[in-house]
């Protein structure tokens, strides 16, 4: 755990933890409290609950502040896990089922008993699977003439006209006969049906890829509707108007969320509950973005509350260091353990992280028993 | 100081020598009857560039007091004893690994590669924990000074990171 100065951005001091709960977070703070020479007015933390009791049992009179950098990254990972669920149900068990034809359709035309199983959702395959009943039908003749006929009887007919396939598919129909050469006969036949059947799959194919192309667009609109306004560029504004033609139901998504980003902007007085998040709720909803709005509304007051301290104190009216905790310094933190492949004693994590962050860095004495103990169990 | 150049590499060798710092009296009778007695060169790293290597060439004289007979040393202002690198090579491998948390290895690497400074792994481990390991665990900041000016605004955080313990590691056993 590490303690920031915010308006001077400076770590203070640190302490190892065996964890992040409120007994440790007590004990950090207590000894803090202790140590430092003025007592402590406001305190910026993220939304760990027991993070909060422990400031709570610590410094009672203190005033909290929740970071609003969690606060965004809590609603845009619950709206992630939200999209990345939409795209699971609109796109890939779509396309999943165009996979499940094409296997269905092989495996029949290879065993005529083939024990059918289907369990469509989407109409576009449904009606595929229609289209494949109705060459069956027809292929199962047995003279030439008769197929030929029935074919061309189908393919003139208003519902393969309405198939989305249907140009394709004749198109890959015509080149039997043109590119190949193939006869409607007795001995033709035998080459003509399973091509005729490998066009219906070139069809479904088609459709599938299109739907690939849809879901990889989606990919990319996902994370351009998450961004601040503030931080985009004008060609992130081009592609995000471009896709939301192709995604016309995002657009609800997008004003919410440019509502939220627009919250922190607002002076105190003009800015709305979050209560229109929950517009973003729906009864299937990803839980993360559940709780995630939830926890937002909860602590919507202590979100905001470095707009009262700004008014109250114009001169650190620039500081923007006390509406977020120091970030950065978990980063330097990460990078200090990935370049040292992990620390093995606590002495070296002491010297190397109090070195790094420059501030004075403790043990608990529960971390400090712990490590004692694995050591003897090592040693042994 | 003398150039030259090997495999392309410039080669810059200064020179220091205690004579340079002649001693005004023995240490011992305080006498100014002070002779030259011997010497012994010895071959400094210092920190060079991509290309170019430097060396110190640093001539380590004894002195003899004709009263006396006493052979005694001066102690180089610039060159720490039995040193074989200069303090700014070991300043520069403590600054980044230190404080800007880059690998041991690493830093030897470039110590090798980049500055023509041959240093170990080993080496440089033992600058770092002689610069760095000083104080004992310790579970509060009972002996720490608190901030000069602290605001009253302070931000908590936590981070997750697992530690492992080395076998031998004795340290803790107390």
């Amino acid at each position: 755990m590490i303690a920031t100065d915010s308006l001077h951005n400076k770590p203070i001091a640190g302490a190892l933890v065996s964890s992040e709960s409120e007994a440790e977070t007590t004990f950090f703070l207590q000894t803090l409290k202790e140590w430092l020479p003025k007592p402590v007015k406001f305190m910026t933390i993220d939304f760990s609950s027991r993070i909060e009791s422990g400031v709570k049992a610590v410094f009672p009179d203190v005033t909290i502040q929740k970071c609003i950098f969690h606060a965004i990254q809590l609603l845009l990972r619950g709206l992630v896990k939200e999209l990345t669920r939409v795209k699971n149900e609109r796109y890939l068990a779509h396309i999943k089922e165009w996979n499940q034809l094409r296997i269905i359709s092989i495996n029949l035309e290879k065993n005529e008993n083939y024990e059918l199983k289907l369990d469509l959702q989407f109409k576009d395959t449904v009606y595929a699977w229609n289209i494949y009943h109705g060459l069956r039908l027809c292929l199962i003749k047995r003279s030439p003439r008769e197929i030929e006929r029935n074919l061309s009887l189908s393919f003139s007919s208003s519902t393969f006209k309405v198939w989305k396939g249907n140009v394709t598919f004749l198109q890959k129909y015509e080149n039997i006969f043109i590119k190949k050469n193939f006869k409607f006969s007795e001995k033709g036949l035998k080459y003509i049906i399973p091509k005729i059947y490998k066009a219906w799959r070139g069809a479904i194919r088609e459709l599938r890829m299109k739907l690939e192309t849809i879901k990889s667009q989606f990919s990319k609109i996902k994370y351009l509707i998450l961004m601040n306004p503030e931080n985009m560029k004008p060609y992130h504004g081009k592609r995000l108007k471009k896709y939301l033609k192709i995604f016309p139901w995002l657009r609800s998504y997008r004003k919410i969320i440019v509502m939220f980003y627009y919250q922190f902007r607002l002076p105190l007085k003009k800015r709305s509950s979050f209560q229109f998040l929950t517009k973003l709720l729906s009864e299937y909803s990803h839980p993360w973005l559940k709780s995630a709005i939830s926890t937002l509304i909860e602590n919507q007051e202590q979100v905001f509350q470095f707009k009262k301290i700004y008014d109250s104190n114009p001169k650190i009216k620039n500081v923007k260091s006390i509406k977020v905790v120091n970030e950065p310094i978990n980063k330097a933190l990460h990078q200090l353990f990935q370049t040292q492949n992990g620390m093995r004693t606590l002495e070296n994590i002491r010297m190397r992280v109090s070195h790094r962050l420059k501030c004075p860095i403790f043990i608990s004495p529960t971390t400090m028993e712990r490590f004692k103990y694995q050591t003897k169990l090592l040693g042994s | 100081m003398e150039e030259r150049n090997e495999n392309g590499i410039e080669v810059e060798i200064r020179e220091h020598s205690d004579a340079d710092f002649y001693p005004t009296m023995c240490p011992t009778c305080y006498t100014s009857d002070i002779r030259r007695h011997t010497y012994k060169v010895r071959f400094i790293q210092d920190l060079g560039g991509p290309r170019i290597c430097r060396r110190v060439r640093y001539e380590r004289v004894y002195f003899k007091c004709k009263n006396c007979g006493m052979i005694f040393t001066i102690e180089h202002s610039l060159i720490p004893i039995s040193s074989k690198y200069m303090p700014g090579v070991i300043e520069y491998a403590i600054s980044r690994i230190l404080e800007r948390g880059d690998s041991i290895r690493r830093v030897v690497r470039d110590l090798n590669e980049l500055h023509h400074v041959e240093v170990s792994v080993v080496s440089v481990e033992r600058w770092v924990n002689k610069h760095g390991r000083k104080e004992p665990i310790s579970s509060d900041l009972s002996e720490e000074d608190p901030p000069d000016q602290f605001s009253g605004f302070i931000s908590v955080d936590g981070t997750f990171k697992s530690v492992k313990t080395k076998k031998n590691d004795h340290d803790l056993e107390v």
